[in-house]
């Protein structure tokens, strides 16, 4: 029960957990996304 | 030089256009990395982005290889059709997720976020857990995985979404309770979901005197990277299957150990001779 408490207490707002849901998870996966992104773009752009 | 040229063309004709290409094409990868991340298919990825880029080289004046070009430059769309002929039920279910947009938010993430401390008492409670179970004859089933199961898998269960506690697992696991019946799936130190029916393992090498609980905690772990703790109803052993193995006799020390492996914390090498001593083929 206590547990729970502490978990609920740790819970962050709704425009944090917004802000982190962009920023933060899945952090990794977005940075490749936007490279593979940029270089397939870029490919695109100078050879074709 | 002329490579760059072009690029340098391109982005002074139309910058805006540009950013705005960029990233929705960043955005479509994203939902195919998620996509596919969550349907354990995550190294798919890898191919389609190769065949993509490599699609545009080989095109290009610069290798003059149209057909070849073309065929790769068009993988995605082969991806896209085996996607949606081996995975059915999740395209269906994504495709009724962007209907109805209260849903999407709801999506699980690949990554938790949790102390070292938590994940200690996480694994601490399934443990005691576990041998309580055991000492009962309490059949239990519990997955545990760093990534996520596939939906349908979950959504054949109840979501839970609550703290890992010792005591909740007893009571989900207690025969009485509606919940019993079915595997508890556990990622990081929250029971995301209970009762979650399993694919069964059809392998001929499982021991006849293994019943139903251990050949859904084999399957399990056949088809998906995770690790199933099952405890015996008959006998109240501990076993834990992974990648489609199974290793039975597990005690406290060697179940931390090996739960603290799967997290990525420190095991002691002490408790893992001894798991490889007791191991059966």
């Amino acid at each position: 029960m206590n547990k729970q408490k502490q978990e609920n207490a740790k819970k962050p707002n709704g425009f944090v957990a917004l802000l982190k849901k962009i920023f933060v998870h899945n952090f990794g996966w977005k940075v490749l996304s936007i490279v593979s992104a940029a270089v397939i773009w870029a490919l695109a752009a100078g050879l074709l | 030089m002329w490579f760059l040229t072009n690029i340098y063309n391109k982005m002074a004709a139309k910058p805006w256009a540009c950013a705005i290409d960029i990233v929705l094409a960043a955005l479509l990868i994203y939902g195919m990395i998620v996509f596919l991340k969550k349907n354990n298919a995550g190294k798919l990825i890898a191919f389609v982005l190769v065949f993509v880029a490599a699609g545009i080289v080989l095109s290009s004046e610069f290798m003059d290889l149209p057909v070849v070009g073309s065929i790769m430059r068009y993988g995605i769309i082969i991806v896209i059709i085996v996607i949606v002929f081996v995975f059915p039920a999740e395209t269906k279910r994504g495709l009724l997720k962007l209907a109805s947009s209260r849903d999407t938010h709801e999506q699980y993430t690949t990554a938790y976020d949790v102390s070292d401390e938590d994940l200690h008492a996480a694994i601490n409670d399934i443990v005691r857990a576990a041998q309580n179970m055991s000492k009962k004859n309490v059949g239990a089933l519990i997955i545990i995985s760093t990534q996520n199961l596939p939906e349908h898998i979950i959504d054949s269960g109840t979501k839970l979404d609550a703290v890992l506690s010792c005591a909740l697992l007893e009571s989900i696991f207690n025969t009485k309770a509606p919940l019993h019946d079915g595997a508890v799936f556990v990622r990081g130190n929250r029971i995301v979901a209970a009762g979650c029916f399993l694919p069964l393992s059809q392998s001929n090498a499982i021991d006849k005197e293994l019943g139903t609980r251990h050949r859904a905690g084999i399957g399990v772990s056949e088809n998906y990277n995770v690790l199933t703790i099952i405890v015996s109803e008959e006998t109240g052993v501990i076993s834990i299957a992974q990648h489609g193995e199974l290793t039975r006799y597990f005690d406290s020390q060697m179940l931390t150990d090996k739960l603290e492996q799967t997290y990525g914390l420190q095991a002691t090498p002490e408790s893992t001779r001894k798991h490889h001593r007791r191991k059966e083929g």
